[in-house]
């Protein structure tokens, strides 16, 4: 029998007569092959860390929860409904996040490794390494999500809510995941980075979900552009009904509804998919242009490029770093948190889109009230941006600095491991100081509202637990970019869940023992949760040392 | 008298119960360039991130300067500089702002740090590429910007881990043409490395090392002498092969050997005992025997020769 060896050498007894057969390379890997290795070697290397197990055995925990909690609301009737209207929204909105964790790393990493060129070098194709990298992930966002069905199943059973409507929130969330696929790896090819590409994705997002609003509200364009064509407005009302209706979101809502019987796979689900299907056809575009160009051409003449001249002008507005300890929040703050640039257009965004909502919703500009309503949103805007804002940072501490095996160079600065802590935090915090502005304006623009909201917060016991639940979820976030690195949002998100859970639970428990007490247990909770961020942020240092150590 | 730059004593350490220290004991002199050698998994790594204060060692002590690096890592830092063996920086930053930074660090302030950068670049020959970004440049530069970062604050001792793996020739002699100067400056210079034939050229001495235990520690013209303590060993080099000098080298008084080298005839490899005949008489008895000298030295051996000597084949289990 003839043998061939892999580098195409005759083997024994082999003709040898055939010289042009020798010395080729293996052809070219088709996409499902080179998919199938991308996959497998995913697959190997999560069965290595036990940290995508630990978010399983988190989303599986948060979820155990959420059934007991359904099954002590069970008096008020419909538990079935209860349980899986937490079930729904948990499964969607934790697809959301955990898929803008997961989906822009896919390509943005494999660059930032600089491993990309050794995957094309393959002959693996543009379509193989999307395919391959995005099923991986896409795998274990279901494997993720794999807890929900059995829970839904048992809700079903609950009463309430029929087979149909469980069915239905199951392959809208499997609908939405590929949504949130697509998005995230034409994000991730387009960008060199996966905070760029996480950003990019949102941006996204937030344009699909906008663009119902969009549509609904061009016939009153007329307000800045004059009167709109005839039959405008029915298209418009069509086109705004259509896309809504597609977001999943909303389409969530309806299928919870009483009385709901809607087909399981409607519009809305094909939608999704076909969005997530034309975002990987434009990653698949993307890829040659993007993807495999050289990711540093302005380093050989950076002031000949428009990268160049545009780094050229954000070095400009930096001013230089302060000499000591402080110097690493000075690189921490424009480096890691956009800098200046994203200080001013962080607090811009919601401002455009609040003045956005006034214009098109056709509300004086003369009257107090529309401001006021503006102050409020952007109170509660501020304030719950600015948590997760600085939470996001927080998670990203140490993350950046262990990927770009930076943090041996930080530990052998003169300072303690300690003080690189503190010193990171208060970067942090800074890189977050521009979103808590819109807190502030918000606060000028509805002063009576914003005293009696501080009032109620700083004067309840509950309010000093809802401050010591921000500390507990950014402690978490600090701590996990040490231990969980790219998935200490994640964690931590869920981890603060948990912790409401936990506390709702332990409140109602104690009423229904003891009629009352549960002042005393708040105040634990809240002790608690104070003693806990502290001593995550005292054992982070530790974990720092040990991470350095390591190499 | 003063501290040696690195003394290190006893130094043990394992890694989730595989030793890879084991007793390890080496001093370095200041002012010199001292080589860092041995097999992989031989515990080079571990010792350098012990002495960068990075990692604390199971027991023993490591002094820098006198220094414990393990009680007084913020004293230490001052007086060291780490290059790690992977190129580890902020690739979306200059090369003129990675090195503020690291200087800012250290506490400089602007005006001195104007001056130090542009000392530093001067120094690794990078002045040019200072608005360059750092992601860009080739890998040979850098290194060299990983070395301009560990000089930043003026450093006494400088802790290299393979600073030289994957550059071209040229880039070599140039680092090493660097760590001379270096060295000129009053530096230590602590380089790991597995390029031996550079090291042989360019170290004062050198600390071999297997398995987590120093085999040869001290001068390097200790290590490569390669005739025994009680007696010399010297090349002739003649024009063309010559029994009859041969012979007259032998007989001459405490001359243990003789021998053509089997591959070389012309050249004669002669052993003499510590108080035998000078290198003087050893030449005019050859050119007496009607031999026409080509040169002569002494022999020594190659640092490769003596590492393959002193270490063990295979890799740790």
């Amino acid at each position: 029998m003839q043998t061939r060896t892999w580098d195409g050498a005759a083997g024994p007894g082999e003709d040898l007569a055939a010289p042009a057969e020798r010395g080729k390379f293996p052809e070219a890997a088709s996409a499902w092959t080179g998919a199938t290795a991308l996959f497998t070697r995913a697959m190997r290397s999560e069965t290595r860390t036990w940290r995508p197990a630990l978010l399983r055995l988190g989303l599986g925990g948060t979820m155990v929860l959420m059934v007991l909690v359904a099954s002590m609301e069970s008096w008020r009737g419909a538990a079935g409904r209860e349980l899986l209207g937490i079930l729904a929204w948990t499964a969607i909105i934790g697809t959301t996040l955990l898929g803008l964790v997961l989906f822009p790393g896919a390509i943005a990493d494999e660059k930032e490794d600089g491993t990309l060129p050794l995957l094309r070098m393959s002959g693996m194709g543009a379509l193989a390494v999307l395919m391959g990298k995005g099923l991986a992930r896409l795998w274990d966002l279901l494997l993720a999500l794999a807890v929900v069905p059995p829970f839904a199943v048992l809700a079903a059973t609950l009463g309430g809510v029929s087979v149909d409507q469980t069915v239905a929130v199951v392959v809208l969330a499997a609908a939405h995941a590929v949504l949130i696929a697509g998005v995230g790896l034409l994000a991730s090819t387009i960008t060199a980075t996966q905070a760029a590409a996480s950003a990019l994705a949102l941006a996204l997002l937030m344009a699909w979900w906008l663009l119902p609003a969009l549509a609904w509200s061009l016939p009153q364009w007329d307000l800045l552009w004059g009167p709109t064509p005839p039959g405008w407005t029915l298209v418009a009302a069509h086109a705004g009904e259509w896309l809504t209706n597609g977001i999943g979101f909303v389409h969530l809502a309806k299928i919870l509804s009483t009385g709901w019987s809607g087909s399981v796979v409607a519009a809305p689900v094909w939608l999704n998919l076909g969005a997530g299907a034309v975002a990987l056809v434009l990653a698949w575009l993307a890829f040659p242009l993007f993807a495999d160009s050289e990711p540093a051409a302005p380093a050989a003449a950076p002031a000949r490029t428009w990268r160049g001249r545009l780094h050229r002008l954000l070095a400009g507005l930096r001013q230089r770093p302060p000499a000591g300890a402080l110097a690493v929040a000075w690189r921490d703050f424009h480096w890691r948190g956009g800098g200046w640039v994203l200080a001013v257009v962080k607090p811009l965004l919601p401002l455009a889109v609040g003045l956005a909502i006034i214009l098109l919703d056709h509300r004086s500009l003369v009257d107090r009230e529309t401001w006021r309503g503006l102050g409020q949103g952007l109170m509660v805007t501020g304030l719950a941006w600015g948590i997760i804002d600085v939470g996001a940072q927080l998670s990203r501490t140490f993350t950046d600095e262990i990927r770009q095996q930076t943090l041996g160079a930080l530990l052998t600065l003169p300072i303690s491991a300690g003080t690189l802590v503190r010193i990171k935090v208060l970067a942090a915090l800074r890189a977050g100081a521009s979103v808590w502005a819109v807190l502030l304006i918000g606060a000028f623009l509805a002063p009576k509202e914003f005293f009696e909201a501080a009032g109620e917060i700083l004067s309840h016991l509950a309010g000093w637990c809802s401050i010591a639940t921000v500390a507990w979820f950014w402690a978490l976030c600090l701590w996990g970019s040490v231990m969980w690195k790219r998935l200490a949002l994640m964690m931590a998100l869920i981890g603060m869940v948990a912790t409401w859970f936990l506390v709702g639970m332990a409140m109602a428990m104690t009423y229904a023992i003891f009629r009352g007490g549960s002042e005393v247990l708040v105040f634990i909770v809240m002790l608690a949760m104070f003693l806990g961020a502290l001593a995550l942020l005292a054992d982070t240092p530790r974990r720092v040392v040990k991470r350095g150590a390591e190499g | 008298m003063t501290d040696p730059a690195i003394a290190v004593e006893r130094l043990h350490h394992a890694f989730r119960g595989r030793p890879a220290l084991e007793g390890m004991t080496f001093a370095v002199p200041a002012g010199t360039i001292h080589g860092f050698v041995g097999p992989n998994g031989a515990g080079k790594t571990t010792t350098l991130r012990v002495l960068a204060t990075l990692l604390r060692p199971d027991s023993g002590t490591a002094r820098v300067f006198g220094d414990n690096v393990v009680l007084e890592p913020e004293k230490a830092r001052r007086r060291l500089g780490w290059m790690p063996d992977h190129f580890a920086s902020y690739r979306k930053m200059t090369v003129g702002e990675y090195l503020d930074f690291f200087a800012a660090a250290y506490g400089l302030r602007i005006k001195e740090r104007d001056r130090v950068v542009g000392d530093v670049l001067a120094l690794v020959d990078m002045q040019a590429r200072k608005d360059d970004l750092i992601e860009g440049l080739s890998r040979g530069m850098q290194q060299r910007v990983g070395l301009a970062r560990v000089l930043v604050h003026d450093p006494d001792l400088l802790l290299l881990d393979e600073p030289a793996s994957g550059l071209d020739p040229r880039a070599r002699i140039e680092l090493m043409d660097i760590l001379r100067e270096l060295k000129g400056l009053g530096k230590t210079v602590f380089i790991s490395s597995h390029i031996l034939s550079e090291l042989g050229d360019l170290c004062d001495g050198v600390t071999i090392v297997d398995r987590g235990q120093v085999r040869f520690s001290g001068a390097m013209g200790e290590l490569l002498r390669s005739a025994g303590e009680d007696e010399h060993a010297w090349l002739l080099e003649l024009a063309e092969p010559c029994p009859a000098a041969q012979a007259a080298v032998a007989a001459l008084a405490g001359v243990l050997r003789c021998e053509a080298d089997p591959e070389r005839p012309a050249v004669l490899r002669i052993a003499v005992r510590q108080d035998g005949c000078g290198a003087n008489a050893l030449i005019a008895a050859a050119i007496a025997a009607g031999a026409q000298v080509r040169g002569f030295r002494e022999e020594l051996r190659r640092l490769d020769h003596a590492f393959m000597a002193l270490t063990t084949p295979g890799v740790r289990s």
